[in-house]
């Protein structure tokens, strides 16, 4: 495999992967299994 | 039990039915083929930028639309663009019904495929068979022949037992049906693709049979081309690619949204959901198909034959290379795979019909359920009696490719002109877990509607194979424009048809069948308006008897 292929499939593969986790981190962070999770009035959480 | 009163149990149960309506075979068959063939890994730069310029734009719009129909008491599209735009919108809304219920006249069959394909691992019906038996296989599966009709028992039983699961987890409702089904199969999903793409990734020349190292494939993949960027086929392409994974366009993401509590956020879980698929796509999905079929058949042979049905008539006899007892294991985890994709994509293609007749007929939901099952049983026949003959991929074509771009197109037309960029904006940002940067306003406001146009002027006048540059030399030459034979002129007017007529020597044509079929949509179209515009005159008339009250859900807002 080239350098090229190998950096590109692991930039790409690691970032999706990443981004995915970070996004559902936040769900957890803001009660994963409340019903009504915003009644407490927090602001939005950075994106 | 009164729909009014469903909403979604929790938010990871919401999530993962949105993504799980997301993902679906496309992820595993549909992605690393158009990779291959746009570029390789310079592929992924038009993707994502379309993902970001389109995708997650469109899918903020699709959430926000169905929470704030949600509002005004609607849960079906008719009533929800109505709700947004008044007058002939409820009839654009209506798209949203029949997109789904024609989509799911053939994705429930070929998910059956997937279930018989199961069973068929499990019981060893592909030792020893060669590349082209499975080929043949799977056309007798179909029951491919010289007769105009198929009639294939086998599949027609896997598909009524399909068709079965799907009518029974629906007939359970929201909360314990759909979001119980993806809380067990996304997880399960998760699992057999890690483990098949860590057995695809791993494989080496020589062990197994294999003629060339996963890495063969992977480079292929991931290799830029870039100078394949100059190419504007390209960027339709991921665009396209995009489009279709996300399951925008269709209307089951806004139905789905439509049932989320009215302080709930839709930001975040919009952007969770869709990089969830995003993760299935580009990580799982790009390293199992790709790397073994090369590993096996080489670069030469999967390039040239890299398409959806790979999945069917190469990977059993690929699989079949791995001795019986990691083949039956490696069949029962890849057809497993593409079911649990498959059902959790098609379940949501039941709810708008269901929403619909619920709200607007008073069915319960065992009723609405049933009669999804009924219809969709109904329609699937055309596309399984008449596969040989083109009906299953007219149906395809139309609603599961033309009219996602057009009912997308005229969701962000209503969205950021009728209903105003401004209040859609609102709706997006209300009660958002996340601060949506505000360069998504004006990208939904002028970016999206581009893109999406794009997409759909693409697809109208699509240049044979592909090739816009070749296209437009062709008209500056006088030469005319050569259209492919995917592009929405050549299907309308049939350019690519070897016959123009409906009978020769007394015998209907291909092209009779493929008449009537689009007739068969029209119709069923024509009586989804129908009970459209009674339901509307229902509403009327009780909206002049009594006075009007506030949904559940504006009071609910309002506490």
């Amino acid at each position: 495999m080239t350098t090229e292929a190998l950096l590109t499939m692991l930039i790409v593969q690691l970032t999706v992967t990443i981004i995915t986790a970070r996004f559902l981190l936040k769900i957890f962070k803001s009660q994963a299994n409340s019903k009504n999770h915003r009644e407490d009035g927090r602001p939005p959480m950075p994106l | 039990m009164d729909n009014q009163r469903q909403y979604w149990g929790t938010r990871v149960g919401l999530i993962l039915a949105m993504a799980g309506n997301a993902v679906g075979l496309g992820n595993f068959l549909r992605f690393p083929v158009q990779a291959i063939q746009n570029g390789g890994g310079a592929f992924i730069i038009p993707y994502l930028i379309s993902f970001l310029l389109m995708g997650l734009p469109l899918l903020w719009v699709e959430w926000a639309m169905g929470r704030y129909g949600a509002r005004k008491g609607n849960h079906s599209t008719p009533f929800i663009f109505e709700s947004m735009g008044r007058g002939w919108w409820i009839y654009a809304g209506v798209l949203g019904l029949f997109i789904n219920m024609a989509m799911a006249a053939y994705y429930i069959y070929i998910e059956s495929w997937t279930l018989a394909y199961t069973w068929f691992s499990l019981t060893g019906s592909f030792d020893f068979l060669s590349q082209l038996n499975v080929v043949e296989f799977f056309n007798n599966y179909v029951g491919l022949g010289n007769g105009l009709v198929n009639f294939p028992m086998t599949a027609i039983f896997f598909f009524l037992v399909t068709l079965g699961i799907n009518t029974w987890i629906l007939s359970y409702g929201l909360e314990g049906g759909i979001e119980k089904a993806g809380k067990i199969l996304m997880p399960l999903l998760f699992i057999f693709g890690a483990l098949l793409a860590i057995r695809a990734v791993t494989l080496q020349q020589g062990v197994f049979g294999t003629n060339y190292d996963a890495s063969v494939g992977l480079n292929y993949l991931w290799e830029p081309r870039f100078d394949s960027l100059a190419d504007p086929g390209v960027w339709l392409a991921a665009a396209g690619q995009v489009f279709f994974t996300l399951s925008l366009g269709m209307g089951s993401i806004i139905c789905y949204a439509s049932y989320i509590r009215s302080r709930q956020d839709i930001a975040l879980n919009a952007m969770s959901a869709g990089w969830i698929n995003e993760f299935v796509e580009i990580v799982l999905g790009a390293s199992i198909v790709i790397p073994i079929t090369v590993g096996y058949m080489g670069l030469d042979w999967t390039v040239q034959n890299a398409g959806f049905m790979m999945g069917f008539q190469t990977m059993p006899y690929l699989f079949e290379q791995w001795g019986s007892v990691l083949s039956t294991l490696a069949g029962m985890l890849w057809f497993g795979l593409l079911f649990f994709a498959g059902i959790t994509s098609s379940l949501s293609m039941g709810t708008p019909f269901m929403a619909f007749m619920e709200d607007e007929y008073k069915w319960s939901i065992k009723k609405s359920a049933l009669a999804f099952g009924l219809s969709t049983g109904l329609l699937a026949s055309t596309c399984i009696l008449f596969y040989q003959q083109g009906v299953f991929d007219e149906f395809d074509y139309w609603s599961g490719t033309v009219l996602l771009v057009v009912l997308a197109f005229l969701e962000i037309i209503l969205f950021v002109r009728i209903f105003g960029i401004d209040n859609g904006w609102d709706e997006i940002t209300r009660h958002a877990d996340i601060r949506v940067p505000v360069v998504y306003k004006h990208i939904i406001h002028y970016v999206t509607p581009l893109f999406i146009g794009a997409v759909l002027l693409g697809s109208l006048i699509t240049p044979e194979n592909n090739d816009w540059i070749a296209a437009l030399s062709s008209l500056l030459q006088g030469n005319g424009w050569p259209f492919d034979a995917n592009s929405i002129i050549s299907r309308i007017f049939h350019l690519h048809e070897t016959t123009s007529s409906w009978l020769i020597d007394g015998r209907v044509t291909r092209l009779f069948i493929i008449d009537m079929s689009r007739l068969l949509m029209l119709l069923l179209f024509g009586i989804l308006s129908m009970m459209a515009f009674k339901a509307r005159q229902n509403r009327r008339r009780l909206e002049s008897s009594q006075p009007a009250e506030k949904s559940e859900f504006e009071l609910e807002e309002l506490l």
